[in-house]
């Protein structure tokens, strides 16, 4: 059971809850049909920042428009991208001259609608870019990076787009970071079965099965698996300092995420890494079940200049 | 064919989606997230009722307000796609007020051209594409034969039926892989449905005149 009126309102009456808490932080772009939020103490003479896709139960997307992070952002009904449309509404909003980078997970919803609404962007010549943000290691086994999906990632990249959008960066400086820093990024899913002890790694947004099952050991055991799947991609990237993120999903308590970050951290050390630095928190909450999503980021200095923790949001990132 | 004609059948698209839209549903509901029959339904309503009240006459005006129209509602992959489809067309009839046939069939084959560049998918990946070509392929190359639309329309039903022995490559099909072998794809099924209504608008248009 669910306190909702229902699933139908659900996101707008989230939305004007939202707007209720942080009285005059944000406006809407009405739309029947998507949903979005923009800023309402814009900073002008910047490249502007928006985030986009799915609508779902966590911060990502409505709670991320802020100091730090998006000035905008559009999301679709649950799970589903929002429409092309709006995108472009909101893109033209924010925009000042500077042009507006976005960013969203690589699936073909989004990537469709993203680059329907850059067409209608590049029609009133305002500057754009996206990035189709590709972390998640279990999908599109088998077949290069640029064909994988986006998970929670996502988070860190917006963080780098922003930082690096304060202190003034071009658009064409922040594509080319925050595109090595989407190449540098990993990230895994990890359920736990309600059906015994058993923990799945790998699943997909929407019930994509695991690419591997096991009985559940221990968090440690579980950091284990988890970095196997996680660190062979960035071995290139050896030299470098992690960022780690433990994003819990809906039932993972407190307690748990920091538990698994100790873990995972310990277990980086044993494999003679360096901690960067790291966040837990529920960012995104597309699993209804106990777990987490684990992210890493290869970070050289130049990213790590941009990874500063972002407070004062319903989370720390 | 003149805006009333592209109305007539846009709503006759729109009749067999809400017809088929359960057991697009439930093709849907193995490999994807199980939106395809609402969103399509949804997405050739709103067209549907937007052809109802449009005061352009323009054949290209008409198609490009439709992408539009349809996206809004139909956000999902084979939505966007579809929104696509409708560009693709628009610009080959822009200015038009009236088209014919050969002209129809060139605007398809358009579409067909900007959903191949836009979702980057060729024959034979198990979407659309595979009823829809075969389709357009006719229109294109017997549009001198009386019963075009209805071969039209085989065309594309065979095309659907070639789906069964392919693998999924896009979205999250992709995830099963050989899984996928022996069913038949939601998307062509959409492309077939959009032929079968096709063919039964023209054969109820002909039977008026």
């Amino acid at each position: 059971m669910k306190l909702l009126n229902s699933t139908e309102t659900a996101l707008d009456d989230m939305l004007k809850g939202l707007m209720l808490a942080q009285p005059g932080e944000f406006r809407r772009i009405e739309d029947e049909y998507s949903y979005a939020l923009v800023r309402q103490s814009l900073r002008f003479g910047k490249v502007q920042v928006m985030v986009n896709g799915g609508g779902g139960w966590g911060p990502l997307f409505p709670g991320v428009v802020g100091e730090g992070l998006a000035d905008a952002m559009v999301h679709g009904d649950f799970n589903c991208a929002p429409n092309a449309w709006l995108i472009y509404q909101a893109a033209r909003e924010i925009e000042d001259g500077k042009g507006v980078f976005i960013l969203t997970n690589n699936y073909a919803g989004d990537y469709l609608n993203n680059d329907m609404a850059q067409e209608l962007l590049n029609h009133e010549n305002i500057p754009s870019y996206v990035c189709y943000v590709s972390d998640n290691v279990c999908s599109a086994r088998g077949e290069g990076k640029d064909k994988r999906g986006g998970m929670t990632g996502i988070g860190l990249l917006l963080k780098l787009a922003s930082a690096l959008s304060q202190e003034g960066a071009e658009l064409e400086e922040i594509t080319r970071v925050v595109e090595k820093a989407n190449d540098r990024l990993r990230t895994i899913a990890v359920c736990c079965s309600e059906d015994g002890d058993v923990v799945e790694y790998g699943n997909g947004f929407s019930g994509e099965p695991p690419a591997f099952r096991e009985k559940y050991r221990s968090a440690d055991a579980s950091a284990q698996r988890i970095l196997d799947f996680l660190l062979p991609e960035l071995e290139d990237f050896r030299g470098d300092s992690l960022f780690l993120m433990v994003n819990r999903m809906k039932k993972m308590s407190y307690l748990e995420g920091y538990v698994m970050l100790n873990a995972l951290s310990g277990e980086l050390a044993r494999r003679g890494y360096s901690l960067g630095g790291c966040a837990v928190g529920g960012y995104f909450d597309a699993f209804d079940t106990n777990g987490c999503i684990v992210s890493v980021m290869a970070c050289d200095q130049e990213l790590k200049s941009c990874l500063k923790p972002v407070k004062g949001y319903d989370f720390t990132l | 064919m003149k805006k009333e004609q592209l109305k007539y059948i846009l709503g006759e698209i729109s009749r067999i989606m809400d017809e088929s839209a359960d057991y697009l549903v439930s093709l849907d509901a193995k490999f994807g997230d199980g939106d395809l029959g609402i969103s399509m339904s949804q997405g050739f309503k709103k067209v549907a009722e937007y052809m109802e009240t449009a005061q352009e006459d323009d054949l290209g005006k008409l198609l490009r307000a439709c992408s539009s129209e349809f996206n809004e509602v139909a956000p999902s992959t084979l939505g966007t796609i579809m929104s696509f489809g409708f560009m693709g067309m628009a610009k080959v009839l822009k200015g038009k007020m009236e088209a014919t046939l050969p002209e129809m069939a060139a605007a398809m084959e358009a579409g067909v051209q900007m959903i191949m560049d836009k979702a980057k998918s060729r024959p034979g990946d198990k979407t659309i594409l595979d009823s829809l070509i075969p389709g357009v392929q006719v229109l294109k190359e017997q549009c001198s034969e009386p019963d075009v639309f209805e071969k039209a329309y085989q065309a594309a039903y065979e095309g659907m039926e070639l789906t069964k022995t392919m693998k999924g490559k896009h979205g999250r099909i992709a995830y099963y892989g050989d899984k996928t072998i022996g069913e038949v794809d939601g998307g062509a099924t959409v492309g077939m449905l959009i032929f079968k209504a096709v063919s039964d608008a023209v054969s109820k248009l002909t039977e008026v005149q």
